[in-house]
């Protein structure tokens, strides 16, 4: 190995955003002031997450409500020389397991599949940006929330090994195997999803 | 930890990813209204108004004092949920893992989605053929299991494109054959990657899976010294309970 990096933990935290500025200035964790400046930054983030996730569309106003009463249950153990949105992030993951669950779900998640898994998609609406989120989304659905978590967190995110490893309880190994195996099954869906709508 | 290589993704997915990044503000959110339930449900007390946080924000209900009492009340509920959050603190508690312990009861169950899990098939480039190792463990009768284990696989990942993916490769190996409580063939993986592979990535899960073969097989004392110097080389590992029972039962879980 010579230990040049490649891929996601290339620079663990080149495209994860520092914390609000508001931060800053809360002595310990996070006072009502920083969870304010929190919400009101990470919110669509938090939104982004939990759709990647496999939570559908009508549901994502309650997940985002759990996400945010539980982040503010456990402000005072919010660790400022951490980054934040892994901190966010391993809520986000708890939520969307009891959500996958049935747990809570109001919806069946097909409601928006029939959208997500819409094959009429020609080979040159593909390239819209829309369509090719729609595609990210019904190949995500492939992958186990494990996997899928970690892929969110690395691949999309740019969460470093260690952060996603810390955010998630698992080993950093298991980090990297996840990682390889959700790379696998997103590309295998991608492909899968591609050829039903008759593209390349 | 010495740094780790990854292979880059394919660039067609890298471009779709991209996309997925720019990901817009969902329209079913409506971040005012999902800040009013929050301060209702949570005391937040008198918040900035997320949308407009520059301008004086407005009182919520819940903590506006038309009476003393009703301010008594106001500030009783804030003093209780400053409580909650300190005992959440003083716990020790941390991000998801104490999520997982003290979420509430859940609400009503209106549909349920199952998933069937689905057999993976992993092909992998054969280009060396590992010898099985010199000793397969020996399971104690009463603990046998239903079929005799089968010879331990080839090991090939020499066509793999970095060192971390063969060992993945090696770790995946061992997990299968232990799945299919095959204890031999997992020893033969485990080793296999100490022998390539001392101070890996993996070395956490090849230890932890070390640990489960020698257990299940019945090799207690061979397992509870490899659990104690499990326990010094990751004092903080996850696996440290599952170890602890796998130990106490003799049985991998």
């Amino acid at each position: 190995m010579d230990g040049a990096l490649h891929g996601p933990f290339e620079a663990p935290t080149a495209r994860a955003p520092a914390a609000p500025g508001d931060l800053r200035a809360a002595p310990a964790g996070l006072d009502r002031e920083a969870f304010t400046a929190v919400y009101r930054a990470e919110l669509p983030w938090v939104v982004s997450s939990l759709r990647r996730l496999g939570v559908a569309a009508p549901d994502l106003q309650d997940a985002a409500q759990k996400v945010f009463t539980e982040v503010w249950r456990q402000r005072g153990a919010y660790d400022r020389a951490r980054p934040l949105r892994p901190w966010l992030f391993g809520f986000a993951y708890h939520v969307v397991g009891d959500y996958l669950r049935g747990a809570w779900r109001k919806r069946a998640v097909f409601d928006d599949l029939d959208a997500a898994h819409d094959e009429s998609v020609s080979a040159e609406e593909a390239v819209d940006a829309a369509r090719n989120r729609r595609l990210v989304i019904a190949a995500l659905d492939a992958l186990e929330l494990d996997r899928r978590a970690v892929f969110v967190m690395s691949d999309i995110d740019g969460v470093s090994a260690p952060d996603a490893a810390a955010a998630l309880g698992i080993p950093l190994g298991t980090v990297y195997s996840r990682l390889r195996l959700a790379r696998e099954d997103f590309s295998a869906a991608v492909k899968r999803l591609r050829s039903k709508r008759g593209e390349r | 930890m010495s740094p780790q290589r990854m292979e880059p993704l394919a660039p067609e997915l890298a471009s779709l990813l991209d996309d997925e990044r720019a990901r817009p503000m969902a329209p079913e959110v409506d971040p005012d209204a999902l800040f009013d339930a929050l301060t209702r449900s949570l005391d937040l007390g008198a918040p900035a108004s997320p949308a407009a946080h520059d301008e004086p924000a407005p009182r919520p209900m819940s903590s506006r004092p038309p009476t003393a009492m009703a301010g008594a009340v106001a500030r009783a509920g804030a003093a209780k949920a400053l409580g909650l959050a300190a005992a959440f603190a003083l716990g020790g508690l941390t991000g998801a893992g104490a999520y997982a312990t003290l979420r509430r009861p859940e609400r009503v169950v209106v549909e349920r989605v199952v998933r069937v899990p689905v057999e993976r098939v992993v092909r992998v480039p054969v280009e060396r053929v590992v010898e099985a190792p010199a000793a397969p463990l020996a399971r104690p009768s009463a603990s046998s299991p239903s079929a005799p284990a089968a010879a331990p696989r080839p090991v090939a990942t020499e066509g793999l494109a970095s060192p971390l993916d063969r060992e993945i490769a090696l770790i995946d190996q061992a997990t299968a054959a232990l799945a299919r409580d095959n204890l031999t063939a997992a020893l033969a993986s485990v080793r296999e990657h100490q022998r390539r592979f001392p101070d890996g990535a993996m070395r956490e899960d090849r230890e932890r899976l070390w640990i489960d073969v020698l257990a299940r097989s019945g090799h207690l004392d061979e397992a509870r010294a490899r659990a104690a110097e499990f326990g010094r080389s990751f004092p903080q590992s996850v696996y440290r309970t599952r170890i602890a029972r796998v130990l106490a039962n003799g049985v991998a879980e």
